[in-house]
C-alpha cells in the first residue's frame, strides 16, 4: 500500500508538472497554431482553389471551387514569375559574400585587444581610415555632400570609442544593423545612393572619372583582352568543375543523372553568355568554347568508369558542386560583360551609376546593401560563438607544428566552424528565397521596370492588386516548394559535409 | 516560476478590466461612426462641423469617429471581406479601387438614399459621374476633387527673363519654352539644377492625341496600330524631354535633390524653391504651398497633341455595406454634399470642393489671405467642368494591373531595355491576356462581355462608314467627351 501511495504521489507530481509545462508553453503553442499552422494548412488549400476576393466573401454567394492544379499551370506559363524567380536568384547570389563577410568580421572580433598596447585595431586601422577618411573628404570638397561628412564623423567617432572601450564598441556597432529598422535601413542607404548628391557616388565620381579617360586612352584591343581574361578565367572555373563531376562519377560518387543534371547546371552561365556577351565573337565563341571543354571531357570520361554506381547516385553532391560554381562564373562573365561595354560607357566621361533608378544597377545596389545587413547580422554572432569554442589545443598544437596563420585557419578552425556554417547556409538561401520584399516596397517598388520585384514582393501584388488569394496561395508554395528542395539538398550532403 | 506565470496572468486581466473601463469613460453613449480616412489637420474641423450639421438639420445623434490607422486599400480589403471594415471609408477613385472594391460587394448601394438625402452625382462634377458610379449604381459621394494640371511657380520663369506659358499651349511650344527655360536656368551650373517641369502626364498626353488605353466598349486595350498610337508618342515625349532637352528630370536627377520630407515630398519643395518651375498637380497642393509661403502662382493645362483635357479624380468616401449604422454613414455622405463641408474645403485649399457650385464664391476665388493664388482658382474649377475626364477603368479587368502594365511601359523605354512600339505592343498584349483570363475566371462577366463585343463590333462599322454613333453605346468615359466633341455622336 505504502508504495501505491508514493506511486499515487509521484504520478500526481509528475502529472502536475506536465500541467504547468503545458500551461507554461500553451501561449506559445496557441499562437503558432493560430497564426502559423492553421494559416500554413489554409493556404496550402487554397493553392488548389479558385479564391478570389471579389467573388468569394461573405457579400457574395459564389462558392470556392477547388481548381487541381491550374493556379500552377497558370503561373509556370506567366512570363513575370520567371523573371521575378531570376531577380531573387540573382540577389541571393551576395550569399556567399555576405556569409564570408560576417565569418572576416567575426574573426576580427574574436581578436582579444584588452592588453595589447599597439593592436592593429587600437591604432593602425583607425588611424588608417581616419586618414582616408579625410582625404576622402578633402576630394569631395568638404561642402560637396553634407551626408558625406556625418557618415565619415561617424566613422571617425566609431573608431575613437573603439580606441577608448575596446572591443565590445566594435561588436556592438557591427551588430547595429540587426536590431535597427529596416525601412529606416532602407531610407538611409537609399539617401547615400543618391545619383548626383549621395555620399557613395561623391566618393567614386573622381576615381570613375579616372577609370574612364583611362579606357578612352585604351587601345580596344587592351580592353578585349580585358574582357577575355574574365571569360577565360570562368572558363577555367568550369574545366575544373567539369573535371571535378567526372571524376566523381568515375569514382562511383556520382551517378550518370546526378551528372547530366550538374552539367546542366554548370554549364548555364556560358549560355547566358550569349545573351550578355556584347561582342559578337565573345557571344558565339564562349558558349562554343565552354561546349568544347565538355565534349572533350566526355569523350575522355565516358570511356572508362571504375566503379559504376546507381544512376541517381550522388546527386545532391553534384547539384552542390555545379551550383557553388555558378556564382564566380556568372560574376566573371558578369565583369567580362561590364568591361567589354567601358568604351561605349566612358565616351562621354564614364559617370558613377545611378543606383536604384537604373534597371542594370538596382539589383547590385540592393545586393551591397544586403551585404552590409548581412556581415553585421545574426550570423557574425553565430560565428563568434563558434570561434569561442574551437578548442585552443588544437590551435596551440598547430603552432607547435609551425602553421602559417592561414593554414591554422583552413585546417583547424574552419572545419570547427563547419556545423555553424552549415546551418548559416541553410538559413540564408530560406532567407534569400523568401526576402527581399521590405526593400522592394520601400526603395523601388520593385522597379525599374521589375527588376527588384522578387518573388515575395510578387505574391503580395497578386494577393491584393487582383484579389486572387488561390493564386498567390500557389506562389507561395512554389516558393516553399523550393525552399524545402534546397534545404533538403543541402541537409542531405551538407550534413555529410559536415560530420565528415 | 509557476508563481511568476500566475502574477503575470493576475496583471494582463487587471489590464484587460482597466483597458475595458477605460474606454466605457471615453464613450459618449451615442452611436459611433468610425471614417477611415488619412492623417490630415483638416479632419477633426470637418468632424466638428459634421456633428453641428447633424444638429442643425435635425439628423439623429452620433459620435463620428476618425480611423488614420487603416487607409491602405489592402488594410481596407481584408477588413471589409472579413466583417470588420470602418463605417465610412474613404477610398481614391483614380486607382481603380472602387471598381475593385464595387466587385467585392463591400460598398452600400446609395442611390435612392443619394436622391432623398441630397447627394446623388448631379450635387457634383458632372464629369465625376462615371466614378461615381458602377454598373448604373451610386456608391460613393466625393469628399474632394482633384482635376490635375501645371501649377506654375511664376517668378521661377521670371527669374531667368522668360515669360510664365499660356493657359493652353500645343507639344511642340512645351518643348520650345522648356529647352528655352532650361537653357537660361542651368547656364554655369556643374550639373543640371532647373528643370521646367517636374513630370508630363502620360495619360493626358495619349489622350490628347485622340487615344485612350481601352477601346469604346472597355473590353479590349487599343493602344496600337493606325490612328492609336497616342501611349507610343507620349513615351517617345517622355524619353526626349528627359534624355535629350532635359526639360523633366530623370529618376536619378530627382532622387538627386537632398530635399524630401514633409506632404508632397521633395517635389512640392523644388517647386518652391524654382528647380521645378511647374508641377503637375491638384488644388490640393495648396495647403502646402500655403506653408512655404507667398509664390506668384498660376495654373496651366498640359501641353496637348491636339486635344486638351485633363484626368479627374476624388477622394470619395463609401458607406460599408456590412457596418452596423449604416443609416448614419449615408448622413456622412449627405454632409459631403452640404454647404457646411463644402465651405470647408473652399477654404482650407484641400483640392476642389465636392460640389461645384461653390467654386463660384467669393471665398473659393478670391481667399483674402492669399491674393498670390487669384490667378489659380477659377481655371482650377474650369478645367474641372470643360476638359475633365476620369481614367477609364474596365470591368473586365483589375485597372491597377492596366495602370501597372503602362507604367511598366514607361520604365521599360526609360531603362533601353524595350523600345516605344515594343513597349505599347507587350503593354496592350499583357492588359488584353488580363482580359481574357479574368473572363475565364469569372464566367459571370461573359455575357455583358459579349454583349459589348457586338456594340464595338458596330461601333467600328459605324465609324468606318462615318455614321454617327449612339451615346448608350459607348462605356468609355474617355471616348464618350471625345466624340461628343468631335461630333460623332447622335
Amino acid at each position: 500500500m505504502p508504495a501505491l501511495r508514493i506511486g499515487i504521489e509521484m504520478l500526481s507530481k509528475k502529472t502536475s508538472n506536465t500541467i504547468a509545462g503545458i500551461a507554461f508553453l500553451s501561449p506559445n503553442i496557441l499562437g503558432f497554431l493560430a497564426f502559423t499552422t492553421i494559416p500554413l494548412i489554409f493556404s496550402m488549400i487554397l493553392a488548389f482553389s479558385n479564391w478570389d476576393l471579389t467573388l468569394h466573401n461573405m457579400f457574395h454567394d459564389d462558392t470556392i471551387q477547388f481548381v487541381g492544379l491550374k493556379n500552377f499551370i497558370q503561373l509556370f506559363r506567366e512570363r513575370d514569375f520567371w523573371k521575378f524567380l531570376g531577380n531573387t536568384l540573382f540577389l541571393m547570389m551576395g550569399a556567399p559574400f555576405a556569409i564570408a563577410g560576417s565569418l572576416i568580421a567575426a574573426i576580427l572580433l574574436n581578436k582579444d585587444l584588452k592588453g595589447k598596447k599597439s593592436g592593429i585595431f587600437r591604432i593602425i586601422l583607425p588611424g588608417a581610415i581616419l586618414f582616408v577618411s579625410c582625404v576622402m573628404l578633402t576630394l569631395v570638397g568638404m561642402g560637396a555632400a553634407a551626408l558625406t561628412i556625418v557618415i565619415v564623423g561617424a566613422v571617425g567617432m566609431t573608431l575613437i570609442s573603439g580606441i577608448l572601450f575596446g572591443q565590445t564598441v566594435y561588436r556592438t556597432l557591427f551588430y547595429l544593423p540587426n536590431f535597427t529598422s529596416g525601412v529606416a535601413v532602407y531610407i538611409l542607404w537609399k539617401k547615400l545612393y543618391s545619383p548626383q548628391t549621395g555620399p557613395v557616388n561623391a566618393i567614386l565620381e573622381k576615381p570613375v572619372a579616372a577609370v574612364g579617360n583611362i579606357v578612352n586612352a585604351t587601345p580596344s584591343w587592351v580592353i578585349s583582352a580585358g574582357e577575355w581574361l574574365f571569360l577565360i578565367i570562368g572558363l577555367f572555373i568550369l574545366m575544373k568543375v567539369l573535371k571535378s563531376l567526372f571524376n566523381h562519377w568515375k569514382d562511383g560518387d556520382l551517378g550518370t543523372c546526378g551528372l547530366g543534371l550538374s552539367l546542366v547546371f554548370a554549364m548555364m552561365p556560358f549560355f547566358f553568355a550569349i545573351l550578355w556577351a556584347p561582342s559578337a565573337a565573345a557571344k558565339f565563341a564562349v558558349p562554343a568554347i565552354a561546349t568544347a571543354i565538355l565534349v572533350f571531357h566526355l569523350a575522355r570520361s565516358l570511356r572508362t568508369r571504375d566503379f559504376p554506381c546507381t544512376t541517381w547516385h550522388g546527386v545532391g553532391t553534384g547539384f552542390m558542386i555545379s551550383m557553388i560554381s555558378l556564382v564566380p562564373m556568372f560574376m566573371l562573365i558578369g565583369f567580362a560583360a561590364a568591361i567589354a561595354n567601358l568604351p561605349v560607357l566612358s565616351a562621354d566621361g564614364l559617370q558613377p551609376p545611378e543606383w536604384l533608378s537604373n534597371y542594370d544597377w538596382a539589383k547590385p545596389a540592393i545586393m551591397i546593401m544586403g551585404l552590409w545587413g548581412a556581415i553585421g547580422s545574426n550570423n557574425m554572432l553565430l560565428y563568434l560563438a563558434g570561434l569561442s569554442n574551437v578548442p585552443p589545443e588544437l590551435e596551440e598544437a598547430a603552432d607547435i607544428d609551425g602553421a602559417s596563420p592561414f593554414q591554422k585557419f583552413w585546417n583547424v578552425t574552419w572545419p570547427q566552424l563547419a556545423p555553424i556554417t552549415f546551418f548559416i547556409v541553410v538559413m540564408s538561401v530560406i532567407g534569400g528565397l523568401q526576402g527581399g520584399f521590405e526593400m522592394a516596397r520601400t526603395m523601388t517598388q520593385g522597379g525599374p521596370w521589375g527588376s527588384t520585384t522578387t518573388l515575395s514582393y510578387f505574391i503580395y501584388n497578386e494577393g491584393f492588386a487582383t484579389g486572387r488569394l488561390g493564386y498567390s496561395s500557389a506562389i507561395s508554395w512554389v516558393l516553399f516548394i523550393m525552399v524545402f528542395s534546397i534545404t533538403m539538398i543541402n541537409w542531405k550532403f551538407g550534413s555529410k559535409y559536415v560530420n565528415d | 516560476m509557476k508563481y511568476i506565470f500566475v502574477a503575470i496572468l493576475f496583471v494582463l486581466i487587471i489590464a484587460t478590466i482597466g483597458t475595458v473601463m477605460v474606454n466605457k469613460q471615453t464613450s459618449s453613449g451615442k452611436p459611433v461612426i468610425y471614417w477611415v480616412t488619412d492623417n490630415n489637420p483638416a479632419r477633426a474641423l470637418q468632424i466638428n462641423t459634421f456633428q453641428s450639421w447633424m444638429k442643425k438639420k435635425g439628423y439623429p445623434d452620433c459620435e463620428l469617429r476618425l480611423d488614420t490607422a487603416n487607409r491602405d486599400v489592402s488594410k481596407q480589403v481584408i477588413q471589409s471581406v472579413s466583417g470588420v471594415g470602418g463605417d465610412v471609408m474613404d477610398c481614391w477613385s483614380g486607382g481603380g479601387d472602387i471598381m475593385y472594391f464595387a466587385e467585392m460587394g463591400i460598398m452600400e448601394d446609395v442611390t435612392e438614399d443619394a436622391k432623398r438625402l441630397g447627394f446623388d452625382p448631379s450635387k457634383t462634377f458632372p464629369s465625376l459621374e462615371d466614378d461615381l458610379k458602377v454598373g448604373g449604381k451610386q456608391y460613393i459621394f466625393p469628399c474632394n476633387v482633384g482635376a490635375s494640371m501645371y501649377f506654375v511657380n511664376c517668378d521661377a520663369f521670371k527669374k531667368f527673363g522668360l515669360t510664365p506659358p499660356p493657359m493652353t499651349w500645343d507639344i511642340a511650344e512645351f518643348e520650345r519654352r522648356g529647352k528655352e527655360f532650361v537653357e537660361a536656368a542651368n547656364k554655369g551650373l556643374e550639373r543640371r539644377q532647373y528643370f521646367m517641369a517636374e513630370n508630363i502626364d502620360m495619360i493626358s498626353t495619349m489622350r490628347s492625341y485622340g487615344n485612350d488605353v481601352f477601346n469604346e466598349t472597355l473590353t479590349r486595350s487599343r493602344m496600337t496600330g493606325e490612328g492609336n498610337d497616342g501611349y507610343m508618342k507620349a513615351l517617345i515625349l517622355n524619353k526626349k524631354w528627359i534624355e535629350v532637352d532635359h526639360i523633366i528630370p530623370s529618376a536619378a536627377e530627382v532622387q538627386s535633390f537632398s530635399t524630401d520630407s514633409g506632404y508632397g515630398g521633395a517635389t512640392f519643395q523644388l517647386f518652391f524653391k524654382g528647380n521645378f518651375a511647374m508641377v503637375s498637380t491638384g488644388r490640393y497642393a495648396l495647403i502646402q504651398f500655403r506653408q512655404f509661403g507667398k509664390m506668384d502662382l498660376d495654373a496651366v493645362q498640359y501641353p496637348n497633341g491636339g486635344y486638351p483635357n485633363t484626368i479627374i479624380a476624388t477622394r470619395a468616401a463609401l458607406v460599408y455595406k456590412g457596418g452596423k449604422h449604416k443609416d448614419l454613414s449615408k448622413y456622412f455622405l449627405a454632409y459631403l454634399a452640404s454647404e457646411d463641408y463644402n465651405m470647408n474645403i473652399v477654404n482650407d485649399g484641400d483640392s476642389l470642393p465636392p460640389n461645384p457650385e461653390f467654386t463660384k464664391t467669393e471665398e473659393y476665388l478670391h481667399p483674402k489671405d492669399y491674393p498670390n493664388e487669384w490667378k489659380v482658382h477659377k481655371k482650377f474649377a474650369q478645367d474641372a467642368v470643360d476638359i475633365s475626364i476620369v481614367l477609364t477603368k474596365s470591368p473586365f479587368v483589375a485597372n491597377k494591373r492596366v495602370y501597372g502594365y503602362m507604367d511598366d511601359a514607361r520604365q521599360a523605354v526609360l531603362s533601353n531595355k524595350q523600345t516605344p512600339e515594343e513597349s505599347v505592343a507587350y503593354c496592350e498584349t499583357r492588359i488584353n491576356e488580363e482580359i481574357d483570363r479574368n473572363l475565364l475566371e469569372k464566367p459571370k462577366l461573359k455575357p455583358e462581355y459579349d454583349r459589348q463585343v457586338e456594340l464595338q463590333k458596330k461601333i467600328d462599322e459605324y465609324r468606318k462608314t462615318g455614321k454617327k454613333i449612339p451615346k448608350d453605346w459607348i462605356s468609355n468615359p474617355y471616348h464618350k467627351k471625345y466624340y461628343k466633341d468631335m461630333g460623332w455622336l447622335e
